[in-house]
């Protein structure tokens, strides 16, 4: 089997029977999958029974598949539909930021004093940035790490996320732009501490 | 957004690219059970679509036959069970009952007592049975009836010829004569006769005429009436009659040989005369007629 293949002829010919098909495509995107929901729900025993629930309805509806968009899109939006079901369930309670958010006046003296000084992002080790992005990632308002992580794990386009997540483009742009302005914010003051 | 921002978001960016790395690294990826329950999953699904694609047709055809079957074997309505069979026991009970009594004579079971206010219910059988016995009997019941009906309309029509002209020559009479009340109400009271005593009257004219006196010994007809009228006590009314039969049919005849006199046919009102002299020898002649003689 061809290696190249897109993800929806794999979807295909899973649907007609080839297992193979399925395995190739699988390994393909269990990873990022993975720790999209992983990261979006923080919380590993969940994030494994959400990561075979999508997969289990992946499987289900492989017989009535059709090619309408990228089979990453209609992934993920089961995924993500699947992370709100849960959430409703259980009621988690998406963590709250712990970085104050601060008014427009104050951020832009913020980004002012940021621009007086070097950036203490750079001066970091990568490993200590990684862990520390991470950590202020989990701190994220839940529709803004959502659409981070699509972003920037599955590498979707803001039109695509939009439509993944069932909001306008535009409110889909809003919320990255917020998001990355937390944990931009959130990393310079935390530089700023240890310093 | 400024040149610094722009650079944070990379940098922010490439961090989490980094952090993808070294989760693969780390293996922060589900677990091999996962995998294999997800695999193992897959797999199954796959064979149960594969069989089920080829039982589907025989699914689909047992499905179609039980839906056959169920819509022409209908569900017994439990609320129409008592109904029906309470229905079907009325009918069985009353055909028997029709047919028992319908036999009942014929087997000999019948009861002997016979009711009045039965209808008479027709059967071939006991039709057949009663037309085989009382056919001679009926037969000859219905002739007599007959005759005797024809006997009844041919005296009734000869009492009518008669009595009639009869009544006008009793008036005439007796405007006449101004007498004999008696005699008239006799006359007037006769009383209606059997065809059986009528025929007995007729004989006894035959006997009583050979007594009756002659024209001319009375004064005027209103006797001669009278005296035609049976003198015997015990069929005094019957013996009246036959003498008003007599002098009627006098009557007419003298009314014909009139009739040829006016004509100026004397030979034959003379041959009418003898005729009827011949016939009646004790009939007296008018005064008009009397040089007929």
């Amino acid at each position: 089997m061809d290696a190249q293949q897109p993800d929806e002829a794999l979807m295909l010919l899973y649907g007609a029977g080839d297992t193979g098909a399925f395995e190739m495509l699988y390994h393909r995107h269990k990873g990022g999958l993975y720790r999209y929901m992983q990261r979006n729900i923080g919380s590993i025993l969940d994030a494994d029974e959400l990561f075979q629930e999508v997969w289990a309805k992946v499987i289900n509806a492989a017989s009535g598949y059709q090619v309408s968009a990228k089979f990453t899109t209609w992934l993920y939006t089961i995924a993500h539909n699947c992370i709100i079901d849960s959430i409703r369930k259980h009621q988690h309670a998406p963590t709250a930021l712990t970085v104050h958010a601060e008014g427009e006046e104050s951020e832009i003296n913020e980004l002012a004093s940021e621009r007086n000084t070097d950036n203490p992002l750079i001066n970091a080790s990568v490993g200590q940035q990684v862990d520390r992005m991470l950590h202020f990632l989990k701190a994220l308002p839940m529709d803004q790490r959502e659409v981070f992580l699509l972003k920037h794990e599955a590498g979707f386009s803001v039109a695509e996320i939009a439509g993944i997540i069932g909001v306008g483009e535009e409110t889909a742009k809003t919320r990255l732009r917020y998001g990355m302005k937390k944990l931009r914010t959130a990393m310079v003051n935390d530089e700023k501490g240890e310093a | 957004m400024n040149n610094d921002d722009r650079s944070s978001d990379d940098m922010i960016a490439d961090l989490y690219q980094s952090s993808k790395r070294a989760s693969v690294a780390d293996k922060c990826e589900p677990s091999s059970a996962v995998d294999n329950a997800i695999l193992g999953m897959a797999k199954e699904a796959s064979l149960t679509r594969n069989t089920g694609e080829e039982t589907a047709n025989v699914v689909n055809i047992e499905s179609t036959v039980k839906s056959a079957l169920s819509s022409t074997k209908r569900k017994p309505n439990s609320r129409w069970a008592i109904p029906n069979s309470f229905v079907a026991c009325l009918i069985i009970s009353v055909t028997v009952g029709l047919i028992y009594r319908e036999n009942a004579d014929y087997i000999g079971l019948g009861d002997s007592t016979v009711n009045e206010y039965e209808i008479p219910y027709p059967t071939t059988m006991t039709s057949s049975l009663s037309n085989a016995d009382n056919k001679d009997s009926e037969d000859k019941r219905m002739e007599a009836d007959a005759d005797e009906a024809l006997g009844v309309m041919q005296e009734t029509i000869v009492s009518e010829e008669v009595v009639a002209p009869m009544m006008s020559i009793q008036a005439v009479q007796a405007k006449k004569s101004k007498a004999k009340p008696i005699a008239k109400a006799k006359l007037m009271a006769r009383p209606m006769l059997a065809p059986r005593e009528l025929k007995r009257a007729r004989k006894q004219e035959g006997r009583a005429i050979g007594n009756v006196q002659s024209y001319d010994t009375f004064d005027d007809e209103s006797e001669f009436v009278e005296s035609l009228a049976p003198s015997v006590s015990s069929d005094q009314v019957l013996h009246k009659e036959v003498s008003d039969e007599q002098q009627a049919i006098a009557q007419i005849r003298f009314d014909r040989i009139r009739h040829l006199v006016s004509g100026g046919d004397i030979e034959g009102a003379r041959a009418a005369v003898k005729a009827l002299l011949i016939e009646y020898p004790a009939l007296t002649l008018p005064s008009d007629l009397a040089f007929l003689r």
